[in-house]
């Protein structure tokens, strides 16, 4: 079932093949499932926008009382009182609450959990509609596992000096026939700007099926990741896979792709571009070209735009997407790769690097969030503590907040034969103490309300229309508790009701914590 | 229980109660002569796509009269003197509508002639009727049992010199994407197979012909896709729409089973006999093992595009056809002469003296549902 983006289901009916069959695998290239998040998360997930870069002095503080720090910002539930996040805190600390209930066919709930013990480790459980699973983390280990509508999925992270070893593995669900594919990469760090990275995906069932789509069954890839400071990061990537269709043909496919983004002042540019050569019945050669900018106008405006394309030479484009949006914030805004915040983070990943520590940069909330957790989980968590703690006032002190965006995006999949357009709106009602006119600009602003609208537009055939809306709301407690109501209308697709699905409203309620977020 | 088609054709030979005139009984004799005397004219010219025409007007119920007859007889004519082999016809289902009703005699009175069938199983516009219906297990042996039995139960020829009444072979579908807005897989996994299924159970001798893509360059990313996804695993033949000749260059070599082009033409009737002469042999070579090219087609709404002729309303209650493109006409009506070799030929009014002789008879209605109505 299509369902609105962002609305949490998010995926199209249909996995597009083409060109993304290598480089999908690799991560590199956007995928439609990316692509289609996008949009969402602008309307509806105001924590994926990105939050960094203070003009705020957050000069490594001790630990202190928050309460009393004048980088601690007041939310209706009171000033935020800034966490320990080291051993004083107590042995036990509940870092992560998820209760999310929804109704669609009925009442389906969905509860998740995590706990620190200590210096030692963080667990976590999770349960209902959203999977079954338990995971745990510690500073060089990352493991969990996942079951969801039959599939199950086990992932390990393991973070040596030099190496790091991702693996995954899968077995899908018994109806789809079942069969395991396994998945794993070793990251080399050659320095602390520069990796190599080389991996491989294997499926052990390598039989075709009707039930399952062209899959890839053989992957090689090797990657090199420079991120040169934090205003620069380069990539390029080389895939040779074999792939299975859901016909039984076998296709082989070697893929190359590069990837840049540069950060300026004001202005933040990102690029990639792809070749894919398939061998076999169905060869071809197709392209991936990416280009994205945000360019900040004022200290409050932030224009995006994105726009991708993959073409066949010889064929028209196999698909064309845009976006655009407008944000104006609150306050100043900041971009998170020229912050003080970013500038904290790369020295403390250059510092773990030199302690024995394989930590990328991360450049997004969750990313610097999980990077905290596991550096405070480390052997060498009193000589980073101050810095670690340091990077979570400034990213504090460096909050973006919202008041209005505007979005607009159009997908065109002629494979599908499809054309989607998504508009989406969000209106924030900033709190400083109390409630703040939405369009006012105050470096007190955090926060508090936000109200998101989206509507899709559908072009099946020329005769075949549909739209769908979605509505949320957030309400930000203070920095860690949000609770989160949303109601979203299906996106009745021909195959619903050609298949004659039911197909039902879905209402979110729930209440979210995330210390130390 | 006799049937309205069963006591037409005994009026056509013998007289009955239901042809008890003395004029009807002597023109039934001489057409009896007749079909004995003459062949029918040659069929050379291959394959092409008609329109299951039954009111110019617009009417889209069941309002009487649901198929006029003439307007079945001038494509009928036409089909049989330009000496095409083969028809490719939209057996539209429209929850057994009227459209339906109307392919009952144009496939009929083509076989009877000895001009094999392809029926297409599909709806007019862009409705999901028969897409729904197919899907559904219990309204699927339904639909296929109807269809199965109306249009492809054996027909008498026309007159014995036609050496075997055509055949029927069905498509599942016509270019799903574009008309119902379904992706290639999902019409291979939830459309195809299954009424693949359905056909060979009840007809395992019946050819299946899979759906084209539309037959621009986006039409063979599609295909692509309908062939990853085991296309072949159900169908008999493959079929190509072919308007773009850079498509061949994709679609050469994709199929491994029999290909049939089921849509082929040129917009401008001034470009129709160099299509015709040479781009279909030009289709045929670079696309692999093309048994049929079905020419699209022999009338349709849109003036100066596509069609061979024009059907129009001369006065009230009559109808004529008029040439439009008078090259390639000209040319299937030389090909027809020379294969003829000057010898007499039975002319359609001889083999078809009464077009009526094919419509759906009162068991054809009950089959579908829809016995009562006053065609």
């Amino acid at each position: 079932m299509r369902r609105l983006r962002g609305a949490g289901g998010g995926s199209t009916a249909v996995a597009r093949a083409g060109l993304g069959l290598a480089l999908v695998a690799w991560g590199l290239a956007p995928t439609p499932a990316r692509a289609q998040a996008k949009p969402s998360k602008v309307a509806n997930q105001p924590e994926a926008i990105e939050e960094v870069d203070g003009t705020a002095n957050s000069s490594a503080p001790q630990e202190t009382d928050a309460e009393t720090s004048p980088e601690s910002p007041a939310y209706p539930f009171g000033p935020l009182r800034l966490p320990c996040s080291l051993a004083p805190c107590g042995k036990f600390r509940l870092v992560d609450l998820a209760l999310l209930p929804t109704i669609e066919d009925g009442f389906e709930p969905s509860t998740s959990a995590r706990v620190r013990i200590g210096n030692t480790a963080i667990v976590g459980a999770r349960a209902g509609q959203a999977g079954n699973g338990f995971e745990l983390r510690t500073s060089r280990l990352d493991f969990s596992y996942l079951e969801r509508d039959g599939r199950h999925r086990l992932d390990t992270v393991y973070r040596g000096s030099r190496v790091r070893l991702d693996t995954s593995a899968v077995r899908r669900p018994t109806a789809l026939e079942g069969g395991w594919v396994l998945d794993g990469a070793a990251a080399l760090r050659l320095g602390p700007d520069f990796e190599v990275i080389v991996g491989g995906l294997y499926d052990l069932d390598g039989d075709s099926s009707p039930l399952l789509a062209t899959r890839p069954t053989r992957v090689r890839r090797v990657r090199v990741l420079w991120q040169r400071r934090n205003n620069l990061q380069l990539s390029a990537a080389a895939v040779a896979s074999q792939f299975l269709t859901t016909g039984g043909e076998q296709l082989d496919s070697s893929a190359y792709s590069g990837a840049v983004t540069f950060q300026a002042r004001r202005l933040q540019l990102r690029a990639e571009v792809g070749h894919e050569h398939i061998n076999g019945r169905f060869g071809r050669r197709e392209w991936l070209a990416v280009l994205g900018g945000n360019f900040l106008v004022g200290s409050r405006l932030l224009l995006e735009g994105e726009t991708l394309n993959r073409w066949e030479i010889g064929l028209k484009k196999t698909e064309r997407d845009y976006r655009v949006s407008a944000t104006l914030f609150g306050r100043d805004y900041r971009f998170a790769r020229t912050s003080p915040t970013a500038r904290r983070t790369r020295s403390i990943t250059d510092r773990a690097w030199e302690l024995g520590y394989n930590e990328r940069r991360p450049f997004t909330l969750d990313g610097r969030r999980a990077l905290r957790e596991r550096l405070s989980l480390s052997a060498h968590r009193d000589e980073l503590g101050a810095d670690v703690e340091s990077m979570y006032r400034s990213t504090i002190a460096e909050r973006n907040v919202p008041l209005v965006r505007a979005e607009f995006a159009r997908e065109t999949e002629p494979i599908d034969g499809s054309i989607v357009r998504t508009y989406g709106a969000t209106i924030g009602i900033p709190w400083r103490g109390g409630f703040a006119t939405p369009w006012s600009h105050d470096e007190r602003f955090v926060d508090f309300v936000r109200l998101s609208f989206e509507r899709v537009e559908a072009d099946f055939t020329p005769n075949l229309k549909r739209s769908a809306r979605s509505l949320g709301v957030t309400l930000d407690l203070d920095r860690e508790t949000q609770i989160v109501a949303r109601w979203t209308e299906p996106l009745l697709d021909p195959l619903i009701v050609v298949l004659s699905t039911r197909t039902h409203q879905r209402f979110e309620l729930g209440l979210r914590y995330s210390f130390w977020r | 229980m006799p049937t309205r088609r069963h006591l037409l054709r005994a009026g056509a030979t013998v007289a009955t109660a239901s042809a008890l005139d003395w004029d009807g009984l002597a023109l039934a004799a001489q057409n009896a002569t007749r079909r004995r005397r003459f062949p029918p004219l040659p069929r050379v010219n291959g394959a092409i796509n008609i329109q299951p025409l039954r009111r110019l007007d617009g009417v889209s119920d069941f309002t009487p009269p649901i198929i006029v007859p003439e307007l079945v007889d001038l494509q009928m004519q036409q089909i049989y003197e330009l000496g095409f082999e083969r028809v490719r016809i939209t057996l539209s289902f429209g929850n057994f509508g009227p459209d339906l009703l109307a392919a009952v005699p144009y496939v009929r009175a083509c076989r009877a002639l000895g001009i094999d069938v392809l029926g297409l199983l599909s709806d007019f516009g862009f409705s999901l009727a028969l897409a729904q219906a197919l899907n559904d297990p219990l309204r699927r042996d339904t639909v296929i049992d109807a269809y199965v039995a109306v249009f492809t139960a054996p027909v008498e020829p026309a007159t014995p010199q036609v050496e075997r009444a055509g055949e029927t072979a069905l498509q599942v579908f016509n270019e799903p994407t574009n008309f119902l807005g379904i992706a290639p897989e999902q019409y291979v996994r939830f459309l195809l197979a299954p009424t693949f299924a359905a056909l060979k159970e009840r007809a395992p001798g019946i050819v299946v012909v899979s759906a084209a893509t539309v037959g621009r360059l986006d039409g063979v990313l599609r295909a692509r896709r309908m062939f990853e996804a085991g296309l072949e695993d159900f169908c008999d033949v493959v079929a190509h729409h072919v308007y773009d000749l850079r498509q061949l260059e994709q679609l050469g070599g994709m199929a491994r089973k029999p290909i049939w082009v089921t849509e082929s033409g040129v917009r401008g009737p001034g470009a129709h006999l160099a299509w015709v002469t040479e781009r279909f042999p030009e289709i045929s070579e670079r696309l692999g093992d093309v048994q049929h090219i079905y020419y699209f087609d022999l009338f349709d709404p849109e003036p100066g595009a596509f069609r061979l002729i024009d059907v129009y309303e001369n006065e009230p209650g009559s109808f004529a056809t008029r040439v439009e493109s008078t090259s390639l006409v000209n040319h299937f009506s030389r090909r027809v002469a020379a294969a003829a070799g000057g010898a007499r030929h039975a002319t359609y009014r001889e083999l078809i003296p009464d077009i009526r002789e094919y419509f759906p008879t009162a068991e054809d209605l009950a089959i579908f549902g829809v016995d009562g109505i006053e065609l």
